[in-house]
């Protein structure tokens, strides 16, 4: 795999606004105000952001190498593509199988559905990474 | 290269994937005693109500053309000689240089004092269509056995209005993943939404007459259309019976999923594997052992020297709307450490057993967010004496583990290395 955001924590001071931007991004509307304050349900952001003592960081996809989440899925719906680790919607019934089989935590429960960093494949580089205000976030591409 | 592949599971799927990894052109083989595609049992309850098989597919239907597989689909296998290396089917028989034997498991049926009628079962796709046809227009349906299968098809038969007796030998249901807690709130989940429980219950004998059932126990009367045993599966090793292929609870196989017998691999349900957390040999049947050990096999079948990760038991399951997910050992002995914690009202539940400063064990009920993070805990056999507490009281969290062990983690899994 070859696509990867990383945190660095020595440099993430905890703002929250990687949350912000992926929350906006993947809204109906993709504005700032309708997608908090207006649309029906908050859409949810793609980044776990976590904090210890002065530790902190955000935790996304990492794109394994031999990804736990597809051998573990019920359903054959995880997949690798285009160097992406992808969900099937429609084939995922919401086993949970990968929440339980990621050693990130990275995947996160929707209506009977699991989501995931998608690496905003229509983006030249992830918003959360293009939005950093310390640059604590970097996208690898190698 | 000429492989077989018996079986057409999750292990059989993942043995594909594995060869196919190393060896593009080798010849692969699959026979299968089932008339349809590799599906997926855990999903199997939803046929039931309103699925269909197309709508489990495991993989999609050009999965074995894509990857160069002849598939013989509804063919059983009589008998193998391992040593000319022949695979003898009804009417044919095929030389092979690989074999990987994924035949599965099948459905323990009991006999039942005085009952002569048929006793329904629910671990294949055969199975699972003439029991939906059976209970058309059949109200009472009884199920022996309150493991994951008779729970989870008594939740189903539920859903469509059926009335379900749940008959348990044990005092609370799903009692092998060893947390009488999780037993305990399940018992009760299941009541309120109207199953009938019968608990700590054998049922002695039947009496049949045209319209009805009566299952008699030592607890009284049950009346039903329809029985459905549920205790459990076994190893499929009929074939191999009477042959040198080393067999206890299932094939015996090592850490690259070798038999005893040359060039003769085994993965999935039908196999005891180790465990390393019980430190012994026991059958695991779910799914990510499956597919991880066809996995395997596979690619020690196209000649690399791959060793499997860690095994021990680990599901995830949802019971009506209780969401559970258990990993590893749940039933301490006497000088493991647990931490448990049990909000009746918010219905959360979060238990760990620690052994000897490592975490060998987990079980979440209601909050099951992040819950791979303790499964890579288990699994990397990372000493937690210094975290446990954080690890307990906050919500799980990748930043509770030392930043230096945090790097060799993410280190390992993006460049695959162990």
């Amino acid at each position: 795999m070859k696509r990867r955001i990383i945190c660095d924590e020595d440099y993430c001071i905890g703002c929250r606004l990687c949350e912000v931007h992926c929350t906006v991004k993947h809204s109906k509307s993709g504005d700032i105000l309708l997608a908090y304050k207006y649309e029906n349900e908050k859409e949810p952001s793609r980044m776990e952001f976590e904090q210890k003592n002065i530790s902190c960081g955000s935790i996304v996809c990492m794109n394994c190498k031999d990804p736990l989440c597809i051998k573990a899925c019920s359903m054959g719906a995880i997949k690798i593509e285009d160097e992406t680790v992808k969900i099937d919607t429609e084939r995922c019934v919401g086993c949970w199988m990968c929440i339980m089989v990621c050693p990130f935590g990275a995947i996160k429960r929707g209506d009977k559905k699991a989501f995931k960093c998608d690496h905003c494949f229509d983006e030249a580089i992830p918003i959360c990474v293009a939005n950093c205000p310390n640059k604590a976030l970097s996208y690898e591409v190698d | 290269m000429k492989y077989i592949i018996l079986g057409n599971g999750p292990a059989a799927i993942g043995a594909i994937e594995g060869i196919r990894n190393y060896d593009s052109k080798g010849e692969i083989i699959l026979i299968s005693k089932e008339n349809c595609i590799a599906y997926s049992k855990p999903q199997l309850y939803s046929i039931i109500k309103d699925k269909t098989i197309d709508d489990i597919y495991y993989r999609d239907e050009d999965f074995y053309k894509i990857n160069k597989v002849s598939i013989i689909l509804d063919k059983s296998v009589n008998s193998i000689d391992f040593k000319n290396k022949l695979v003898f089917l009804k009417d044919d028989n095929i030389q092979y240089d690989k074999l990987l034997i994924a035949t599965g498991a099948k459905a323990n049926i009991p006999e039942i004092k005085g009952f002569n009628g048929e006793i329904f079962s629910f671990t294949n796709i055969n199975e699972a269509l003439k029991l939906k046809e059976i209970i058309y227009g059949k109200d009472k349906i009884a199920i022996l056995g309150g493991g994951l299968i008779g729970v989870k098809l008594s939740e189903y038969l539920n859903k469509i209005g059926k009335e379900v007796s749940l008959i348990v030998s044990s005092s609370g249901v799903l009692s092998s993943l060893g947390d009488e807690k999780i037993s305990e709130i399940l018992n009760k989940v299941l009541v309120k939404n109207g199953v009938k429980l019968y608990l700590s219950t054998k049922v002695i004998e039947t009496k049949k007459d045209s319209k009805k059932i009566e299952l008699k126990s030592d607890k009284g009367s049950v009346i039903c259309d329809v029985i459905v045993s549920c205790k459990g599966v076994k190893p499929e090793i009929a074939p191999f019976e009477n042959t040198n292929l080393l067999t206890d609870h299932g094939i015996k196989v090592d850490d690259h999923m070798r038999t005893n017998l040359e060039d003769v691999f085994a993965a999935g349900d039908v196999t005891e594997v180790y465990n390393h957390i019980d430190d012994k040999y026991c059958n695991i049947p779910i799914l990510p052992n499956a597919f991880n050990g066809g996995y395997c096999a596979g690619l020690n079948m196209a000649g690399k020297d791959h060793k499997i990760d860690t095994i021990y038991p680990m599901n995830s399951l949802q019971i009506f709307d209780v969401q559970i997910i258990t990993m590893g050992l749940l039933k301490p002995s006497e000088h493991d450490e647990v931490l448990s914690f049990y909000d009746e009202n918010k219905r959360i539940y979060k238990k760990l057993v620690i052994r000897n400063g490592k975490l060998v064990g987990a079980a979440l009920l209601g909050e099951i967010d992040r819950a791979g993070i303790l499964n890579n805990i288990i699994r990397s056999n990372i000493d937690i004496s210094e975290i446990k507490n954080e690890l307990f009281n906050d919500k799980i969290n990748f930043y509770v583990i030392p930043r230096s062990i945090r790097e060799i983690i993410v280190k390992s899994y993006t460049e695959g290395i162990k």
